[in-house]
Order: structure tokens, then C-alpha cells, then sequence
């Protein structure tokens, strides 16, 4: 890193060791130092200086002005939109109380996992997405994707109409005239094949459908894939215990957990469930913690929450376990010959790993045989996964297989080998039609299947998607689908579970569903088409295919009903069992060779999976849980590999495989691999709407059809400066609260408190001695006697995914307001997750703390606001009375915490052209919440709505509220229960023995201000008593 | 007020065209910006229907059995 770094050691600066949240900071870059002394960044306030502007005009000219004002005032206030009229219904739907919600359970199809959700909708609205509490998977969470989905209902830019294309791009069509020119050339296909091209299916009436189609036109071939997928594990899974795929995890009875290059609790998996369980084996109430090791190339949301962590490239992960394997086996913990050729010594020497840590991860398997897991990443290859199955095996970890539930697939996954077979048979003219059913395989397959131009060689090409994408420009008919919440179906993703999906909402546009487009197609006529099409398909199936295997003792109707108000139905059915392991599967795998130039890791994006959420503002806006760049995919390198590239943030970087090359800007991530380069993928979309097309870069350009390694891994990468620059809109600099002057922030300000599991069992109250005490107060404190609203955040199960950011904006009706906005530190979310590295840059320890308005019983923004537009509730509440603010920004100024947002634009209107001032987007809003305007202050209300809410029922029924009637929208989301609120006041509650925990801790508890907001210290669970 | 000192007055023709001007000129300010420059996403009213068939977690009506 360039200047900065000279100056710093010119200076005789060393890189302090304690909290840091980015190089700028370790090296105390001056101009970064320097821009924590001003509220706003640079450029982003004008001073406005009124002698300079108004001096020496003449008193003509002031009433011109003036005059010229006034006129334009009264023209521009005589526009007056006419929002429409509000009129009672004339039938009232039954299910429909005014001002009241009502909720459906439904299930989830934005991945594969199919969690249960409950919708909730106003006036018939869906306006808010939640898990299904009753859920046996999920249990009440869903992910920030989830939840992000309603905005997909109400996109403007969803397709509203069938289109056909035409020699100057596309046209309308009717339905019909679709569907007969469709069954027309399905109808001529002959021998030649009609390929279906699709994701997942996790439908058994979907698959049903599509098992009809083959009946009718049986050249149907069907092609399902998934960018990101399990197929290595699987595949080695098979090799060992001859079927099944690889079982679900007990996370939450493991007492130490080996994560090798997976991130199970930020991108693999159902991981709404593995952060539940995980989160339940750190429990700070039963004392009782798990040990989480983290071999990994590049930082990861799991990487984060590690007790120990060591860096390792991808292909030494195989050599990495046969060491661990000769290890445990030359200390008598496990018997087997395996791993002969391998040293665990020889290879900690050889690549310079921590040998302490390696020796208490040795010692941890061996003490704690069987209960140990040990999991490898989906990233990589097949050899690595066949060598953990067989260790876990060894050390009796099956016992952490769940043996109640495991992974249903109804559909095998092609390989990329059936993809090539694909082209080659289009490339031949023996493939008479193409359905993209709801996929996007242009911008998914690998470029070098040439998949995009061969599309012209087949005569029917038709994409069924939910808006424009980069294979619809590709077809000949691009036909509109309804989303999830307008669409019927059923999930099976488990054993013992079936799930049901129901529509909230009639189709807002003329879009149909996917399967039922299929059987219309099936039966060969267009006119058989009508809106229960696939209900009553649906329907029939469970009624004679799924009914019977259920062994019901009620009738079927009675048995749809619940299960449709349930959201899903148990079956009986058992899990497989587990054979014996084939030790065999290993004979004949080697090492991987190593890499002589870098490494490539291709990985999912957090925020917007593989790219079918790239549409999503919300989740481009949340900032990514490691880095907290927004709006961005960038190239993820070392510190030192930085340094030996002469390379700083935002330098833009060619990244070469083969003949491959995609360039891009870097960012310098701490605590990843030298000589690695790490990509997410999901961005660079083209032809995809507004809000998609043009955000990052498309890093699936660097996929190829034959990967050496692994599909997501390439292994003889290389990088070079591109020169230029480009702008990453990170977030990890934004309202820094901690004084320059003071860095060791842990001892001096309190900002972030945490210890170690040693030292809690020896002190449990340790925390407590760093705190200020109680300074008199020269007041008499408003005695709170009834209801005080507080919340608490244990950070030893936070682990700052951010699911509580985005139902925040969700219940909030918070605005995305672009990366432009960004840049000037306007992002409007009201909870941030604050991230800091400790320790050095190869090896940082992370911590996370969730930020939101600690509703201060002295709150510093309240005094100085001169229009008394920020005021404290008899109940506790810090509140905003929007109508009142006019936008002089002192409690922000004033706010310890950073936590207030301003809204220097109509957000709604300024991004993207109005985007958001759509009128559809209205629909979206939830009623019970103001939608701010220009000029107007903001911050978290402790979801006040949901208050008033619970208040008024408890006035209806005649009885006083309690704290546990309320839920915020950050606690309800939270996958693993970190986020407590209630009322300080009542003793009995579980929240209350959150609050007064010998843990917890506020924030900045010295500036007297005193928070509402009880953080619970974490525990890093290490072998020492120090951090 | 001196009569000679007529340099800064207006003549009353000029003033009655800079009135027309200005009026001509507020009447299209009203209307030809706010139509030319109409938001892209000016999407069409939609209607909200709940789905018939569906079951609410409302323990009222038929279907919840």
C-alpha cells in the first residue's frame, strides 16, 4: 500500500494491534484520521455563506427574486398528483379487517432450501415476509433474501406481457397466440429434442408436471443445474457409503466443529438452520460453547466467527486432512494406514501454519472423539470431501449425522459434461426447442460452452422469467411468470416434510405460472388455460399421490386446508440409514498439485446469490458481512500479495485463467491467503432492468467448461495491474464513532468489549470491572414505574450476517438510495453491523456489533433539537416526530452512536430515475410506517408500530401489555436469536436476565447518556484465558 | 418623483409584452416540464385482489378448518 505506508514508516508508526476496521486505519492513514473529525465527507455539504451570495443586491433585483420565487412556488405547488380515493369495499372480503394484517404461510422459493414463510399483507398487500414459526426447518427466520423478495413482487420492471421477438427486438403477443405457435413447434419436434433447461427442482407436482411433458412430447430432455452446488460432496458421499448424499449436521451438539474453505453459516446449506445451531452450541446461559476451527483461503462469514482460523489455499486442503489423518493416527486416537505418506509436521514447516493452533485442533479431535465435525466447502474437489468423510468416520463423528431428517434431491443435477453433450447436440440441429424454465443459463454456463450463440442454431428458444434477462434476449419468446406469492406449488427438501406454497395475491400483471404454462402446452390446446389450472392440478396430485403416503386419519379436504393454514404437513417417513464406510474410496486419490501462480476461488455472492437477486436494491445495498462493500463484486487479495502487485483498494486488476480475463477493481481483505484471489459472482448483469444491469463486474466469464480442480476453483490463475481506478462504495469507514487520539479502543472507550470462555469460567463478571461508574445527576431522573422498552444483543450469537438489516428496511419502508449515495456515507439503513479485525492483517481476529439508536434515557440528540422534533416517550422510546424535523442535522451531530440517517434527497425519487416512486412500489409499504421525505431525520423506532400494535390488543382485551407481546422486526429475523427486546421493568421476563447479565456492557457507557441497548460480551472459546 | 428621470421606468407596451411573456411562459412551465420529463416508472394501476383459494392463518371463514 503506497504513500500512507512510507509515510508510516517514515513516521516510526507501527500498525497497532488492537481494533482496527481497515488498512486505512491499521496504518493511520492521515487523510482517513483526518475525515473523522467531520460529520460528512468531502464534497458532500457546501457551505452556504449568505454575504457572499447576497451581498450588494440591489433592492430591485431582491424583489425580482422574490416575485420570480413566489410565481414559481405557486406553479409548482398547483401540481398537485391526485393520489386517487379511498372507498370502503363494497363486498368486504371475509378474511379482510381494515387496518388490520392478516397472514399466510407459505414457502419460500428464492433457493433451493424452500423455508416456510409467513406473509403478512394489509388490505390484501403483502408487506412483509417472515419465517414460519411453526417451520420444523427454519423456525420463524428466513434470510435476508427471503425477506428481500417482496420487493421482486412489486418490481416495475417485472414483465407484464408475453412477448415474441421480432427483427427489431420484441413485441407483445396475447397468451394464446403464444401458446398455439409454441405447441405448434413442440408439436414438430419429431425425434429431435425439446431440452427443459431449469434449476433445482424441489416440487414433486413441479416434477409430476414435467414427467407429463415427457409423456406427451418424449423427446423432452431435462437439463437441471445449479451455479453453486453440493455435486462434489454428494459424488464423495456415494464413494463412501454407496448412496445417499451427504446427511445433515447436529452443529449444535458438536464440541468442536473443522470448517475447511465451507461457509455453512454464510453461503452453504440451509443456512438459516445451520446458524441456528450453530448459535445453539454457544450458548453464554448454559455455559456451554463449541470450538469452531477455520481452515479457509479467503475471509468468510464462518472465517469471522472462528475461534481459531488459519489461512490455506484451496488445493492444500487435501494434504492438509491425510496430515491430520497420519497425525491422530501416530498418537493411537484412530487406527488406519490411509495416511501414510503424509506428515503433519513436514507440512505445518512447509507452508508456515500456526503450530499452535494446528496442535490444539489436533488435541481438540483427539479429546473429543466423536463429537467432533469435521466439514469441507463445496468449492472443493471431490478427493478433499472423500478424506473428511473418511476421518469423521474414524473419529466415530457419525453421531452428528442428524438421524431425524436429511436432504431430499427429486432431481439430479447434470454435470458439465451433459451441459457439452447439450451444445453439441444444438450445434448439430438436433435440438428442436429450448425452455429456460425460470433460469438463466447465457449468464450461468461457462463461456466456453459458447451456450449464448449456439441458441441461434434452435429453432424455438422459450424463456418463462419474472423479468428480462441475458438468455430472454436470446429467445423467441420471453414469457412472463408470476413470482412466489401469486404461485401455487409444494417443496420437498426432507425427509418427513412436506411443504405447501400458496398465492397471497392474484397476479398483479398478465402473468401466468411456470407449470401451469406446461400444462397448457401438455394439453395441446390454449383455451384449456384458466387461473386454478395448477391449483387443481396441484390439488389432485396430493389428493391421489401424496394423501395416501401421509396415512391421514382425516379426509382429504380437511387435510389440504390445515396444511395450506400450516404452511406445510409431516409424513411418516424415515431417514436412511448410514452404512458402513468404503475405506477403499480413497485408494487411487492423490494431493492436488499446488499451484505455482495464484489461485482463483470463485465463490456465491451474500448479498445476491448468483445473480437471480442482482435485481434486488435492498440486497445491493446491504453491505457485504466481511468487507462491507455495497454495490460490488471486486477481486479479494492479501495484504502482502497487495504489496507484491504494487496494488491499493480500487486499483483496478486483470485476473487471468487461461485465456480467460475479466478485470475488475481489488480490495486488500485481511486474512486471506497470499497468492489467492477471491471473486463473487452475481454481478455484471446485462439486459436485466435498472437496478441490475452494470453493477460489478461478471466474474462467470472466468468459469470454464473443463475445470482442472474444481468448477469453482482454478488453480493457475494469474493478476496483474490494469491501471485505473475504479470507486467500491464500502461502508466499513462510515460513521466512525472512536476518537483518532485514542485507538486502543477496547481498554479506553469501551466501544467493543469481549474475553474468552477461560476467563469467564474463572471470573464471570470481568466485564463489569471496566465499567464507569454511575455519575450523579444534578436532574432527578424520570422514574420509569410501568413499561420501559429495552433491547439486548448477545454478540456471542450475533454473528453479522446482517438478515436484521434487511427486515429492517423491510418493515421501515427504508429507501435504497444507490451507490452514488453511498459513496457519501447517505446509506439510510437504521441498523448497521459495525465490523473490527484485531490482531495483525495475515491473521485478524474479527468481532461484530450490531448499531442502532440505544434510545438514550439522556439522549444527547434530544437537547439540542431546536424544533423539539426528537422527544423521549413515557415508555422509554427515543422518537421522531417527522412533521416537526426540518432538517438541521444537530442530533445527528450530537448522536454518540452515529445511528441517526438523513434524507438529503426524496431517495425514492432520486435513485434510478424514480424507480422507487413508482406507484406499484406504493403497494410495497407498510401503512403503520411514514414514508419520510427530503430534509427529514431518521432512525430506529424500535419498530414503534409493533408497539402500538400489541398496546391497542392489550387495551381491546382489557389487560396490560407485557414485554413479550412486542417483537421487532430485527429480533424476528435474527437466525439465531442474538436480538432480545422487552421491557426493563418486568423481572420475570428472559429478556430481563439479558439485561442484567454479567456480561453485559453498553456502549460508550462513559458519556452517561445511558443506553437502552445491553450488549452481551462475547467469548472467544481459545485455550487461554487472554485474547 | 422628476418625469425626466424616466431612464429606469418601463414604457407601458414593454410591460404588457413582458406580462404576456411571463404568463405564456409560467402556463408552459406548468405543463410541458411536468409531462416531458415523466418518470420512466409511471407503471399502470394494478389491481389488488387477494387469492380466493388461499388459507389465512384468520380463524374465520370456511377453509379453516
Amino acid at each position: 500500500m503506497s504513500d500512507y505506508r512510507e509515510e508510516n514508516i517514515q513516521n516510526n508508526n507501527t500498525p497497532d494491534p488492537n481494533y482496527w476496521r481497515s488498512f486505512e486505519e491499521l496504518y493511520r492513514n492521515e487523510k482517513t484520521l483526518e475525515a473523522r473529525h467531520h460529520e460528512f465527507a468531502d464534497g458532500v455539504t457546501d457551505d452556504f455563506n449568505p454575504n457572499e451570495n447576497l451581498s450588494g443586491i440591489s433592492r430591485r433585483k431582491f424583489l425580482a427574486l422574490l416575485g420570480a420565487s413566489a410565481a414559481l412556488a405557486g406553479v409548482a405547488c398547483s401540481d398537485y398528483r391526485d393520489k386517487g380515493e379511498i372507498v370502503p369495499y363494497n363486498v368486504k372480503p371475509e378474511e379482510i379487517i381494515l387496518g388490520r394484517p392478516n397472514y399466510y404461510a407459505s414457502t419460500c422459493t428464492a433457493c433451493a432450501n424452500a423455508c416456510g414463510i409467513l406473509i403478512k399483507t394489509r388490505e390484501g398487500r403483502p408487506i412483509k415476509v417472515d419465517g414460519n414459526p411453526e417451520h420444523p426447518v427454519n423456525q420463524g427466520k428466513i434470510c435476508a433474501k427471503g425477506q428481500a423478495n417482496i420487493l421482486n413482487l412489486y418490481d416495475p420492471e417485472r414483465l407484464q406481457q408475453p412477448l415474441k421477438k421480432t427483427s427489431t427486438g420484441f413485441d407483445t403477443i396475447e397468451w394464446n397466440k403464444a401458446d398455439k405457435d409454441i405447441i405448434a413447434a413442440l408439436s414438430m419436434a419429431g425425434s429431435k429434442e425439446i431440452a427443459i433447461v431449469t434449476h433445482t427442482i424441489t416440487s414433486p407436482t413441479t416434477l409430476k408436471v414435467l414427467e407429463d411433458f415427457k409423456s406427451k412430447f418424449p423427446s423432452t430432455k431435462i437439463y437441471s443445474y445449479e451455479l453453486f452446488n453440493s455435486s462434489n460432496r454428494n459424488s464423495a458421499w456415494t464413494k463412501c457409503y454407496g448412496s445417499g448424499s451427504f446427511p445433515l449436521i447436529k452443529w449444535n451438539e458438536a464440541k468442536v466443529i473443522v470448517s475447511l474453505e465451507a461457509d455453512f453459516l454464510g453461503v452453504e446449506g440451509n443456512t438459516v438452520e445451520n446458524k441456528r445451531l450453530f448459535a445453539e452450541g454457544r450458548d453464554v446461559n448454559k455455559k456451554s460453547f463449541s470450538r469452531l476451527y477455520v481452515v479457509e483461503s479467503s475471509m468468510t462469514l464462518t472465517g469471522m466467527n472462528a475461534d481459531y482460523r488459519m489461512r490455506l489455499k484451496p488445493e492444500q486442503q487435501f494434504a492438509f486432512v491425510m496430515s491430520l489423518m497420519s497425525e491422530l493416527n501416530k498418537k493411537g486416537v484412530i487406527s488406519t494406514s490411509l495416511a501414510s505418506d503424509y506428515n503433519l509436521d513436514a507440512f505445518i514447516q512447509k507452508l508456515n501454519l500456526d503450530k499452535e493452533k494446528v496442535n490444539h485442533l489436533v488435541n481438540d479431535l483427539a479429546a473429543n472423539k466423536g463429537k467432533t465435525i469435521l466439514y469441507a466447502g463445496e468449492l472443493l474437489p471431490e478427493n478433499v470431501h472423500i478424506a473428511v468423510n473418511i476421518l469423521n468416520d474414524l473419529l466415530g463423528n457419525k453421531n452428528l449425522y442428524r438421524a431425524d431428517s436429511a436432504e431430499v434431491n427429486l432431481i439430479n443435477l447434470v454435470s458439465l459434461n451433459e451441459l457439452k453433450e447439450l451444445t453439441n447436440k444444438i450445434e448439430n440441429g438436433q435440438v428442436a426447442a429450448v425452455i429456460h424454465l425460470d433460469c438463466n443459463p447465457v449468464y450461468h454456463f461457462p463461456g466456453d460452452l459458447n451456450y449464448k450463440n449456439l441458441l441461434s442454431k434452435v429453432p424455438t428458444v422459450v424463456t418463462l422469467t419474472e423479468r428480462l434477462n441475458e438468455t430472454s434476449q436470446y429467445s423467441n419468446y420471453v414469457l412472463p411468470l408470476n413470482h412466489n406469492f401469486e404461485s401455487w406449488g409444494d417443496a420437498k427438501t426432507r425427509t418427513g416434510l412436506i411443504s405447501l406454497q400458496q398465492p397471497v395475491i392474484a397476479p398483479l400483471h398478465n402473468t401466468r405460472q411456470k407449470e401451469a404454462i406446461l400444462l397448457t402446452w401438455i394439453s395441446t390446446n390454449p383455451e384449456t388455460y384458466s387461473e386454478t389450472l395448477y391449483h387443481d392440478y396441484l390439488m389432485k396430485n396430493w389428493e391421489t399421490n401424496i394423501y395416501p403416503t401421509l396415512k391421514s386419519k382425516i379426509e382429504f379436504k380437511q387435510l389440504w386446508f390445515g396444511a395450506l393454514h400450516d404452511g406445510f404437513a409431516l409424513t411418516n417417513e424415515s431417514t436412511p440409514t448410514i452404512s458402513s464406510i468404503n475405506l477403499s474410496a480413497l485408494n487411487g486419490v492423490s494431493s492436488n498439485s499446488e499451484s505455482n501462480g495464484f489461485t482463483l476461488v470463485l465463490r456465491e455472492s451474500y448479498q445476491v446469490g448468483d445473480g437471480r437477486f442482482a435485481n434486488n436494491g435492498w440486497l445491493q445495498e446491504l453491505p457485504h458481512p466481511v468487507s462491507k462493500i455495497t454495490w460490488d463484486n471486486y477481486a479479494a487479495i492479501s495484504h502482502n500479495t497487495a504489496k507484491s502487485l504494487n496494488v491499493e483498494n480500487d486499483d483496478l486488476v486483470e485476473v487471468s485463467v487461461g485465456e480467460r480475463k475479466l478485470t475488475l477493481p481489488v480490495f486488500i481483505q485481511a486474512g486471506n491467503a497470499d497468492n489467492t484471489i477471491t471473486i463473487e459472482l452475481g454481478y455484471g448483469r446485462e439486459f436485466s432492468g435498472i437496478v441490475a444491469s452494470g453493477v460489478g463486474f461478471n466474474a462467470n466469464s472466468l468459469l470454464s467448461a473443463k475445470p482442472e480442480f474444481s468448477n469453482w476453483i482454478y488453480t493457475n490463475a494469474s493478476i496483474k495491474k490494469a491501471g485505473g481506478k475504479y470507486s467500491l462504495a464500502s461502508t466499513q469507514e462510515h460513521r466512525a464513532f472512536d476518537n483518532p487520539r485514542t485507538q486502543d479502543l477496547h481498554l479506553k472507550r469501551h466501544i467493543i468489549q469481549e474475553g474468552t470462555v477461560a476467563l469467564y469460567e474463572k471470573k464471570p463478571d470481568f466485564i463489569q470491572e471496566h465499567r464507569p461508574k454511575e455519575l450523579e445527576s444534578v436532574y432527578t431522573p424520570f422514574q420509569y414505574n410501568e413499561m420501559k422498552w429495552g433491547m439486548a444483543i448477545d454478540l456471542n450469537k450475533c454473528l453479522g450476517c446482517g438478515d436484521c438489516i434487511v427486515a429492517c428496511n423491510v418493515e421501515n419502508n427504508v429507501p435504497v438510495v444507490g451507490k452514488d449515495q453511498v459513496l457519501k456515507s447517505r446509506e439510510m439503513q437504521w441498523l448497521r453491523i459495525d465490523r473490527y479485525y484485531s490482531g495483525s492483517p495475515d491473521d485478524p481476529r474479527v468481532s461484530v456489533q450490531p448499531m442502532l439508536c440505544q434510545h438514550c434515557d439522556q439522549a444527547p440528540c434530544e437537547n439540542v433539537c431546536p424544533v423539539v422534533a426528537t422527544t423521549h416517550s413515557p415508555d422509554g422510546l427515543n422518537q421522531m416526530v417527522y412533521n416537526r424535523c426540518v432538517g438541521t442535522r444537530y442530533c445527528s451531530n450530537n448522536c454518540p452512536y452515529k445511528v441517526r440517517r438523513f434524507n438529503f434527497f426524496n431517495f425514492r425519487d432520486h435513485f434510478r430515475d424514480g424507480y422507487q416512486e413508482s406507484s406499484i412500489f406504493a403497494l410495497m409499504n407498510n401503512p403503520e410506517v411514514t414514508v419520510r421525505s427530503r430534509g427529514v431525520m431518521e432512525k430506529c423506532t424500535f419498530c414503534v408500530q409493533r408497539i402500538e400494535e400489541a398496546r391497542s390488543e392489550a387495551t381491546r382485551k382489557g389487560i396490560p401489555i407485557k414485554g413479550t407481546d412486542v417483537k421487532t422486526a430485527c429480533q424476528e429475523a435474527c437466525p439465531t436469536n442474538a436480538i432480545h427486546f422487552g421491557d426493563i421493568n418486568g423481572k420475570d421476563s428472559e429478556f430481563y436476565k439479558y439485561r442484567t447479565h454479567e456480561l453485559g456492557y453498553y456502549v460508550l457507557e462513559e458519556l452517561n447518556v445511558r443506553p437502552n441497548v445491553t450488549y452481551i460480551a462475547k467469548l472467544r472459546n481459545i485455550h487461554t484465558e487472554e485474547l | 418623483m422628476n418625469l425626466n428621470q424616466t431612464k429606469n421606468k418601463m414604457d407601458r407596451k414593454k410591460f404588457f409584452l413582458s406580462a404576456t411573456l411571463a404568463a405564456a411562459g409560467i402556463a408552459l412551465f406548468k405543463y410541458i416540464p411536468f409531462t416531458s420529463t415523466k418518470k420512466k416508472f409511471e407503471s399502470k394501476k394494478v389491481e389488488v385482489k387477494i387469492n380466493p383459494l388461499a388459507v389465512s392463518r384468520k380463524k374465520v371463514g370456511e377453509k379453516n378448518v
